[in-house]
Parts: structure tokens; C-alpha cells; sequence
């Protein structure tokens, strides 16, 4: 029996998300399976529908397998996007194995429609600007930019800044028109939305540090299709999903980083690094985020203190 | 069966639903619902079918399309097709053939804020023919010089058909619309070149008007301030780098809306009609938008694009064969249908082909640009055609005691001159950037 | 192209059942209308906010989707109902009139029929949104609210294709 699984996303056919990852996820599991696994890929939502309803479409068996951000649309995943809160991600690998046993741990239940293939974060965000460089917190003062989720939003109005929000690829555009003085997203996606050519200041956290902010990422697939299969072919998925995996697409995201700032540095974007102890003032501004996080999660009736903690716990133990 | 051979299938069904007068939008939606049946199953269509709508019409970037419409309703309503015309009469109007100049001048000028085609024919036909009429211009050359004229509402920016085609093709709104205002420009002077060649010819089918007082020219210029003034804004501040397409459309319709009022064009059930106007517009093309969404996702499932464009890059064929037979498709296409029809129907198939093929050593973003002025002339050349030649049934529809055949052959000097523009396109791709480079 | 020739509604042909429905599409239109007017105001106030006072409207992106996605579908009933949506009528002109009446009519019915579906598996998207709690990412705005009136476009549309069948066949049988 051969089984086929259309997997579908909303990255660009030539992004590290469909390169690095989830083609070589399908070879993976098509080697696994002596072939008897196979995928079909669709980037750039070929397959119809918007990236907020990536996981409903595998949820609902309108595709097999998706890769989404679970914090596209808000309130649904509340538990997972404690690891996008400010200061609580490490480097992505030790951090998507945290995220992952935290997700078939305690947030069991967010994923339980679909079948978790992984969860994962992206490298550390950076603040690139457009007319002056962000070095102290009091730079960020009346800028507007532009937050990849809601916790980075949070973050920034708590820093002084002005949160805008719009789709990724409305960044250039924004950009050059002044409707943003600039954006918060990793090297890897920088030079896709062309920041390279229209930034010319790169605020860049100290890495011994804990990142400002990250983006979860989750990769589901459809569960009765998942059921449909035979035991031998569900424990070829078995191993290639979990932790290892999560690790896996964790750390692809995060070297992804490396031959991006290479080219944001080449376009003579300047970096400039920010100081572990200035770090340790935004850090302190933003601590409210966390409580309100808490507080969030414990109206919801879950002891948000406690599962705070356990992130928080779960990071310290996968970062070496 | 091929993913190749189903979609061919289905693609026959779906002419076929045409051919037996079904909506257009419906006839996609259809045969895409049939074709993702047979490739997905039921299941996952029903399912899909709970997202699809509110994916295909929550797009930012779609928002202008609705807008621009209003705006185009508010500008039909302020009055202001007329006084554009009455300032080309006033300046050129004494020219041989030169109210037909103003007429088409009339349409730029309308065309610089309004979206689409059809209402700036219908508009300038209502303003223009009683006046080419009593001027003793033949029915023919007045009505085929509105009807091409009104090509003019969608080939200068803002264009409905442009910022679908930057949708389907993940494409920059705001350099589409710079790169299509010179080649527009072209399009307004090429049109005014035939009529001046025409009332040389036979000058009697255009004579000339009797010219005016320096003081009356002027008094007609300035009435037109309020166009000028929402162009600048609007066109200006996406150009300039102040609005995204969205605000200016926002800005543009809220600025129409002004001047309209003011000019007495809302009162009574002037307002609603704009609203109904908008609205009959609006869910034309949305419920076409919805079709194509269902057809194409069933296209991708079966992999044709894909399949397609390897094949016929394949194929050897040289680059200027393969852009010649696609130019020739949408012109016989464009008999028959609808200019945004066609782009939602064939740009997931072409566009592929045309990124997998060099032309001039186009880099991937210009050579989008290019191709996309390219197609949109040529989709346009389809509203003049027969037997389906839509501005020239709205200028029918005024002018009843022209035979429609007389309209046609008025067109054919018009036609020349766009396929002329057609080949210069082609030929020099930086006519399409040219306002880009600025 | 983008444009539309419509046929005026008269409602006063009709029954009382037929002009409501007259009425009510003509009602969502200017719903429509109003809805994107607000959304240009909003625009408007977004770009004073950012140039003057450096804050633009929080979410101002996420409104203006949700706003288009609901102007759009309450549009569509009273384009359907002035019989504006296209058809290409080329290879049927010379078929006589008769002919063309029951093929209008069959693709009414099939219209109408696939509005249904549409609107029947909209409802059944919104249940499942307010199940799951999705909102939008910034300001949280609640996904199913966006549905209600969409859903209901797609049943005033089915309703609107029905009307405009019935008066076709009615134009056949006279
Ligand atoms: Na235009
Ligand atoms: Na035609």
C-alpha cells in the first residue's frame, strides 16, 4: 500500500521552510518507508485558503500535512505562545525541544485534533530600522514597527515603541512608503522582504542572552489520515516527528540565520550588538508581559504560574 | 488519468457551462468543484469550502478593488466626465477630428481615477456622442472613439485588472500601476494619432470645431481642478511613496465622494446608486474571484502548472514563439470573454511559462512587470472585439441608431493602433519601466 | 473590464415576497456601500494618526480584511438580483429564444443551488471557529463574527438566483 501526503505551506518554494525542511522531511520519509510514503509539496498556498487557516486545513483532511504559525490567529493556542514571550527563547534548537515536550506535555490538548509533527522556533529577532539606530531602550520611542506576533506587539508597546500590524509580505511596502520606521523578524527572512536594501540599522541581541522574541512554528498532520495508515507506515511517522524533529527543523531555521546576516552585513546594513546589561533593562520593562501571560492563562482555568515555570524550565534543562 | 488530462477535462467542462450561457464565476466554480471531487474527494471539498470565501475575500491588498469602484461610482456621479471633456474641447476642439482628441483625452483623464473600462465608456459616451453627434462626426468614428477611448479606464492606473494580476502573482501593486502609465500614455496619444490620421483621410467623418477665446479655454481648465487634484493624491501618493494602495484608494474615494457632493450628483438617489453601482460591480467580480479560487487550487492539486510550463519550456520553442502564441490566445479568448476572466483563468497557468522563459534577459521582478502591462493591453483589445466587444455594446446601447457592425469597423483602425502598442511592448520591455526608473 | 451592466430593479412587477427580497438585497448593498466607507474613513484616520500623532490604529490591517471579506459577500445578492453577473451569450444568440430561457433558468437553478452549498458549509466554518476561539493576531477581532453576515449573503444570494429563474421561466411560458 503507497500513501501520498499533500503537504502544503505558505512559504516561497525557495525558502529555507520548504528548501531545508519540509522536502527533506518527505525524503526522510519516503527512505524510511522504502518509498512507500510519498509527498506532495505545495508552497506559496497553492492549495488555496489563508496561512491563519493552515491548521484547520489539516485538522479538516483539506490537506495532509501542514507547517504554520500557530500564532496567526490569537486565543487558539494560548499555552504554546508561551515560548514567543520576551526573553524566554534560547538558541532555536534548545528551545524547540523545550517547546515540543512542552506541547505533548502540558499543552496536550491544543494539538490533540491533529497529529504533532513538530513544533519549533525560528533564530532571535532583530529591530531593523530604517533612519536611526535602536542602541537604548529609549530609542525605541514614538518608532512604529512592525511585530511578527502578538507577544512581540505586547513587547514593544511595553518598550515605548508604536506595534503596527500587517502581513509579512506588506513589510517593503510599508518600508518605503514610512508606514513603519521598521520590522522585527530573524536574518533568515530579512533579505526575502528585501530589508537589506531598505534598512539601514540592525539592532542584534547579545546571543549569550536569551532572545527578545521568537515565532513558534507547528507542523500537524491530519489525524485520520494518520490513522488510515498501516502500523508499519504510522512508525515511520512515529520517527520522523517529536522531539528530534522538532530539534531538527529548529536548528535548520535557526543556521538559516547565518548566511542572512552575512548579506545584510555585505549590503552594509550596520549591526550593531546590544549589551547583555542593556538587555537587562528591556528584559525588566517587559517582565509584565509574562504576568499578564499567567494571568491570561489562569482566567482560562490552568494554573498560568505554574506553566510559566515549566517553560520556562523545560528551556534552562534542553539548553546546554 | 495525467493530472495533465484531468485538468484538460475539466477545463472543457467549464467551457462548456460557458457556452451554455452559465455565470462565468460559476461555471469555475463548478467545474472546480467537480475537478477537486475527483482529485481530492467530497470530503475534503466540503471542508475546504468553509474557509475558501473568507480566504479569497479577507486579502488586504484586494481591498482597493471594491474601493476604487466606489470611487469610480462617486467620480461618474461629481460630474466630472464632463467637465474633463469640455476642457479637451476647449484646448484641441478646433483641431480636425478635435472633439474626438477630446474625447479620448476626456477618457485618460477619467481613466487616471477611475478603475475600470466600462464606466468610463459609459460615462464619456453619455458626456461626448451627443456632442461628436451634433458636431456632424459619422457614427462611426464617434462611436468607435468612445468605445476604444474607454480601453483607456483600465490601461492608466488605477487598474481593477492590475491589482488582480499583482495578487496571482504576488507582485507589487504600486510598480504596476508606475509601470503601466507610460504605455497608457501611449495608448491615449496612439488613439488621438488614428483620429488625427482619419479626419486627414476622409475629412469628412471629422470636421473641425470652431476655436475658442483664450478666456474660455482657461475658464474650462480650471474646472477640472478637482481631477487633477484627486490624481495627484491618489495616483501621487502611491508614486510618491506616501500610501499604500489601500489609503490612497480610501483617500481617493473619500475625495470623490466630496466633490460629487458638492456638485449636487448625490443628491436624491444619487448617493444609493453610487452604493447599488458599487455593489453590482463588486459581487461581479468577487463571485468570479471565488470560481477561479476553486479552479485553481483544483489545477494545482492535479500539478498542470507545473507540468505545463516544464513542458513547453521543453520544448526549444524560441522565447518570442511562446509569448506570440500566448498573445494570440488571449486575443481569441478576449472575443469571447471577459478581460478579468481571462487573467484569473490563465495567469496561474502562463505565468509559470513566462518566469521559466528568458526574454531579453529580464531579471524575475521586471520581467513580472513587463509581462503583466503586456497581458493586461492585450486582455483589454478583447472589450472592443466582436462578437463580444463589451464598450462597444454600452455605446450601442446609446447611440441606437448606429448598427453595432458600424461600430466594429470604426474599431478596426483602433485595433491597429493597440496591436501596434502590442509589438512595441514586446519589442522594447523598458517602455514598461520607464516610469519605474524615475 | 471590472464593470457590470445592470438592469434596473423594479420591484412593483412583483408580489409583496419578491419585493422584500428585492428590498433586502438592495439593503445589503448599501450595507456594503457603508461598510466600505467606514473602512476608507478608517484608513484615513490611520494615516492622520501616524503622521501627526505617530500612532496609527492598532489592528488597523486586520480590520480592514475583515471589513472587505463582509462588504464583498453583501454584494453579491443584488448584483445577482439587477442580473449583472456575466455570461458569455455568443454561442447561443442564434438558438431561439425559448432555448435560451430554459438554459437560463437551469443555470439559475445551478447558481442557486451552489450558493446553498456555500452558504450551508459557511455556517458550518462559523460554528467551528467559535468552537476553536479564532481571532485575529493583534487586536483578537473574533473570526466567526466575520461569517454571520457572509453567510447570510450566500443564502440572500441563493434566494436572489431562485427569484431572477422563476422570472425568466415566467418571461418563457408568456
Ligand atoms: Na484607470
Ligand atoms: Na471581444
Amino acid at each position: 500500500q503507497e500513501v501520498t501526503l499533500k503537504v502544503h505551506h505558505w512559504g516561497s518554494p525557495k525558502s529555507p521552510q520548504h528548501v531545508s525542511m519540509l522536502v527533506p522531511w518527505c525524503e526522510k520519509v519516503a527512505k524510511d518507508s522504502n518509498n512507500r510514503i510519498k509527498c506532495d509539496v505545495f508552497p506559496s498556498m497553492q492549495l488555496g485558503g489563508s496561512p491563519p487557516q493552515l491548521y484547520d486545513q489539516a485538522k479538516d483532511g483539506v490537506v495532509d500535512v501542514i507547517f504554520t504559525i500557530p500564532g496567526y490567529t490569537a486565543g487558539r493556542f494560548p499555552l504554546i505562545e508561551a515560548f514567543e514571550l520576551p526573553f524566554m527563547a534560547t538558541t532555536p534548537e534548545a528551545t524547540s525541544r523545550a517547546a515540543w515536550e512542552f506541547a505533548s506535555t502540558h499543552a496536550k490538548d491544543e494539538f490533540k485534533e491533529t497529529k504533532l509533527i513538530a513544533v519549533n522556533v525560528n533564530g532571535p529577532c532583530n529591530v531593523y530600522t530604517v533612519k536611526q539606530p535602536v542602541r537604548t531602550q529609549a530609542d525605541f520611542k514614538g518608532l512604529k514597527l512592525r511585530a511578527p506576533n502578538r507577544q512581540t506587539s505586547s513587547m514593544l508597546a511595553m518598550l515605548g515603541a508604536t506595534p503596527v500590524g500587517m502581513p509579512l509580505p506588506g513589510i517593503p511596502e510599508g518600508l518605503s512608503k514610512g508606514v513603519i520606521d521598521g520590522a522585527i523578524v530573524p536574518y533568515e527572512i530579512a533579505p526575502s522582504i528585501k530589508l537589506d536594501e531598505l534598512t539601514k540599522f540592525v539592532a542584534e541581541t547579545d546571543r549569550t542572552q536569551p532572545a527578545m522574541c521568537a515565532t513558534i512554528f507547528a507542523t500537524a498532520m491530519n489525524l485520520a489520515k494518520y490513522q488510515s495508515m498501516p502500523a508499519d507506515l504510522r512508525a515511520v511517522i512515529d520517527r520522523n516527528s517529536g522531539l528530534e524533529t522538532s530539534a531538527m527543523f529548529g536548528r535548520t531555521q535557526g543556521d538559516a540565520d547565518v548566511p542572512a546576516r552575512k548579506k545584510i552585513a555585505e549590503a552594509g546594513v550596520k549591526i550593531n550588538v546590544i549589551p547583555a546589561d542593556e538587555l537587562n533593562r528591556w528584559r525588566k520593562a517587559t517582565d509584565a508581559l509574562d504576568d499578564q501571560w499567567a494571568a491570561a492563562i489562569t482566567a482560562k482555568g490552568q494554573d498560568g504560574k505554574a506553566l510559566l515555570q515549566a517553560a520556562r524550565d523545560l528551556v534552562k534543562k534542553h539548553t546546554k | 488519468m495525467t493530472g495533465v488530462e484531468q485538468g484538460a477535462v475539466i477545463g472543457v467542462l467549464m467551457l462548456a457551462l460557458l457556452a451554455l450561457r452559465v455565470h462565468i464565476g460559476i461555471a469555475m466554480l463548478a467545474a472546480g468543484s467537480i475537478g477537486y471531487v475527483w482529485v481530492s474527494g467530497l470530503g475534503p471539498l466540503l471542508k475546504y469550502l468553509q474557509s475558501a470565501v473568507y480566504a479569497r475575500y479577507s486579502v488586504y491588498d484586494l481591498s482597493v478593488v471594491p474601493l476604487f469602484l466606489l470611487m469610480g461610482q462617486f467620480a461618474t456621479h461629481g460630474g466630472l466626465s464632463r467637465a474633463l471633456f469640455q476642457a479637451g474641447n476647449a484646448l484641441i476642439g478646433h483641431w480636425r477630428g478635435g472633439m474626438a482628441m477630446a474625447a479620448i483625452s476626456a477618457c485618460a483623464g477619467f481613466g487616471a481615477i477611475c478603475g475600470s473600462s466600462l464606466a468610463t465608456a459609459a460615462t464619456m459616451g453619455q458626456v461626448a456622442l451627443p456632442e461628436l453627434r451634433r458636431q456632424r462626426y459619422s457614427p462611426r468614428l464617434a462611436t468607435a472613439a468612445i468605445a476604444a477611448g474607454g480601453t483607456l479606464g483600465i490601461l492608466i492606473p488605477p487598474s481593477v485588472p492590475l491589482v488582480i494580476y499583482a495578487i496571482l502573482t504576488e507582485q507589487n501593486i504600486a510598480k504596476l500601476f508606475m509601470a503601466a502609465f507610460v504605455p497608457g500614455i501611449i495608448a491615449a496619444v496612439g488613439y488621438m494619432v488614428v483620429i488625427g490620421i482619419i479626419a486627414r483621410v476622409s475629412p469628412e467623418q471629422a470636421p473641425a470645431g470652431a476655436p475658442l477665446p483664450w478666456s474660455q479655454r482657461l475658464r474650462a481648465l480650471v474646472e477640472v481642478w478637482p481631477v487633477v487634484l484627486i490624481f495627484l493624491v491618489v495616483i501621487g501618493g502611491i508614486y510618491g511613496g506616501i500610501f499604500t494602495p489601500t489609503e490612497a484608494a480610501s483617500i481617493g474615494a473619500l475625495a470623490t465622494a466630496f466633490v460629487a457632493w458638492r456638485s449636487g450628483g448625490l443628491k436624491g438617489r444619487g448617493f444609493l446608486e453610487c452604493l447599488y453601482g458599487t455593489a453590482a460591480a463588486t459581487g461581479m467580480i468577487f463571485l468570479i474571484m471565488l470560481g477561479a479560487d476553486i479552479l485553481n487550487v483544483f489545477l494545482a492539486l492535479t500539478m498542470l502548472p507545473k507540468e505545463l510550463a516544464a513542458w513547453v519550456t521543453g520544448l526549444g520553442i524560441p522565447p518570442l514563439g511562446i509569448l506570440a502564441t500566448i498573445i494570440l490566445i488571449y486575443l481569441v479568448l478576449g472575443c469571447i470573454m471577459d478581460s478579468l476572466s481571462m487573467l484569473l483563468l490563465t495567469i496561474p497557468i502562463f505565468f509559470p511559462i513566462i518566469m521559466g522563459t528568458d526574454f531579453w534577459g529580464l531579471a524575475d521582478d521586471p520581467k513580472a512587470i513587463w509581462f503583466g502591462i503586456l497581458a493586461l493591453m492585450v486582455v483589454e483589445i478583447g472589450l472592443i472585439t466582436p462578437p463580444v466587444g463589451m464598450n462597444v455594446f454600452i455605446i450601442s446601447s446609446m447611440a441606437r441608431d448606429v448598427p453595432m457592425i458600424e461600430t466594429f469597423k470604426g474599431i478596426v483602425p483602433f485595433l491597429v493602433s493597440d496591436l501596434l502598442r502590442v509589438l512595441l511592448i514586446v519589442f522594447v520591455p523598458s517602455v514598461a519601466r520607464v516610469a519605474l526608473k524615475l | 473590464m471590472a464593470d457590470v451592466i445592470v438592469d434596473e430593479v423594479h420591484s412593483h412587477h412583483h408580489g409583496p415576497a419578491g419585493r422584500l427580497l428585492i428590498a433586502t438585497c438592495k439593503a445589503f448593498a448599501v450595507g456594503a456601500g457603508i461598510l466600505l466607507i467606514l473602512m476608507a474613513a478608517m484608513s484615513l484616520a490611520s494615516i492622520v494618526g501616524r503622521t501627526f500623532l505617530g500612532k496609527p490604529i492598532l489592528g488597523d490591517y486586520e480590520l480592514v480584511q475583515v471589513l472587505c471579506a463582509v462588504a464583498v459577500s453583501m454584494s453579491l445578492p443584488y448584483c445577482q438580483i439587477a442580473r449583472g453577473h456575466v455570461i458569455v451569450d455568443f454561442f447561443t444568440t442564434r438558438m431561439p429564444a425559448s432555448v435560451n430561457r430554459v438554459l437560463d433558468v437551469a443555470a439559475g437553478l445551478l447558481l442557486a443551488g451552489l450558493a446553498f452549498v456555500v452558504a450551508w458549509r459557511l455556517a458550518i466554518g462559523m460554528v467551528d471557529l467559535k468552537r476553536t476561539g479564532d481571532a485575529s493576531m493583534l487586536i483578537g477581532f473574533p473570526t466567526w463574527v466575520a461569517y454571520a453576515p457572509m453567510v447570510l449573503s450566500f443564502v440572500l444570494l441563493g434566494l436572489a438566483a431562485l427569484f431572477i429563474a422563476r422570472d425568466d421561466l415566467r418571461k418563457g411560458v408568456a
